[in-house]
């Protein structure tokens, strides 16, 4: 019976311990047997062809496409996502694909897209079905893009840094009372999985969703800047996301342009080099060059108008931009 | 020479015997009782989540593919 056959899932700082027929908290990993298996392998509940710019990336082949999929599932329960519907779902619940790896690196292929984003959801939770897509698409000569939270266990993360190239963390505060109270789960986890993704050289950029009095203080935010020019350094480009009511936090007001703008400067102050804005129609969505402050990359939503980078450096003044410009 | 003992101290001895004795039954008791009824619930618990997993995930068509990073406990 279940007594004897109990597992522990290693794959997130959780460690779920699953008792036989038990599900794990991520609701996609399940103990039969003695055994653990994923209820969502090839089996996405969203498939998409978006711009590589709404990840978001700003520094990875822009005005590139990014073939993207999710299943349902997630490692933490943010009381304001934005994908709630499909993160917070059971598998046995929601419609899905069969599409097997080699069929989304194909699709991929066919669709002119340069990469695969793993995103939407939490990617960590159909983490055999994203390692084994990713593999095939490097075969391939595609990029392979972890669009995630970051909770994730080390061993799992330094086998996947193998086969990623860029990755964007959303870190979602500066706080561990932060993560326990509002997301689920601890703030250290996802500060060494930034430092492991930069130590094993995938390209990271990171996101900061600005929730209206919750994590929009100024001590917070100089905090978070400061370790990430300290730890990842000034050329780790920063995403302010402007939050929008959704799933448990309806009673909150989208955050002000203003409270975006200061974040902006406080980043800038701080030495990061590449600040952006997102979720809103801002100078921020723009790339400038560091050195000479002209307009390098503009935006229009998550559209390129004008590159000015070339061959991975700043058009008027040649200083390098570091980025991913040029595929594999 | 038999020893003296006054009738008063005899029946504080026994009635501390007697309490004793009701202690350990009733310790004793309490964890066959408690033993019975975890496992009568770990059992109904597992008949629930096989009773699930039959019901709703099976006719869902999810495949079971094998996760990697775990490790088993007490097998």
């Amino acid at each position: 019976m279940s007594a004897n056959k109990k597992v522990q899932c290693q794959l997130c700082p959780t460690e779920c311990i699953l008792a036989e027929y038990q599900v794990g908290d991520c609701r996609v990993r399940i103990n039969k047997g003695g055994e653990l298996y994923s209820l969502v392998y090839g089996k996405p509940c969203a498939v998409h062809i978006d711009p590589i710019e709404k990840k978001p990336f700003s520094h990875i082949l822009p005005a590139t496409t990014a073939f993207s999929i999710a299943t349902v599932g997630c490692t933490l329960s943010c009381k304001f996502c934005q994908n709630w519907q499909i993160s917070q779902a059971k598998p046995e619940n929601e419609r899905f694909y069969n599409l097997p790896p080699e069929r989304v690196v194909a699709e991929a292929l066919r669709s002119g897209c340069r990469s695969i984003a793993y995103t939407y959801t939490e990617p960590t939770v159909f983490y055999e079905y994203m390692y084994d897509t990713s593999v095939l698409a490097l075969e391939k000569g595609l990029l392979n893009t972890y669009i995630t939270c970051g909770y994730i266990s080390q061993k799992p993360l330094k086998e996947l840094a193998k086969v990623l190239h860029g990755a964007n963390v959303d870190l979602k505060g500066f706080t561990e009372d932060y993560y326990k109270r509002i997301c689920g789960g601890k703030l250290k986890p996802v500060l060494d999985s930034l430092v492991t993704l930069k130590e094993y050289g995938v390209w990271v950029e990171v996101t900061n969703l600005i929730v209206p009095t919750l994590n929009d203080n100024t001590k917070e935010i100089t905090e978070m800047c400061k370790w990430l020019v300290k730890n990842l350094g000034p050329d780790t480009p920063i995403h302010f996301s402007r939050f929008h009511p959704d799933y448990k936090l309806k009673n909150l007001p989208k955050t002000p342009l203003n409270t975006l703008t200061r974040a902006r400067d406080i980043a800038q102050d701080a030495g990061l080099r590449y600040v952006y804005v997102g979720n809103i129609g801002h100078e921020g969505n723009n790339t400038y060059c560091y050195s000479c402050s002209e307009l390098l990359i503009e935006r229009q939503g998550y559209y390129v108008m004008q590159n000015h980078v070339v061959g991975g450096k700043c058009k008027f003044c040649g200083v390098n931009i570091a980025g991913v410009w040029d595929g594999v | 020479m038999e020893k003296h003992t006054p009738k008063r101290d005899r029946v504080i001895l026994n009635l501390m015997i007697i309490s004793v004795t009701l202690a350990v039954i009733v310790i004793i008791g309490n964890n066959i009782h408690t033993s019975l009824t975890s496992s009568l619930s770990e059992r109904q618990n597992f008949e629930r989540r096989k009773k699930y997993y039959e019901e709703k995930i099976v006719p869902a068509n999810l495949d079971l593919y094998p996760a990697r990073h775990y490790i088993k406990i007490g097998q």
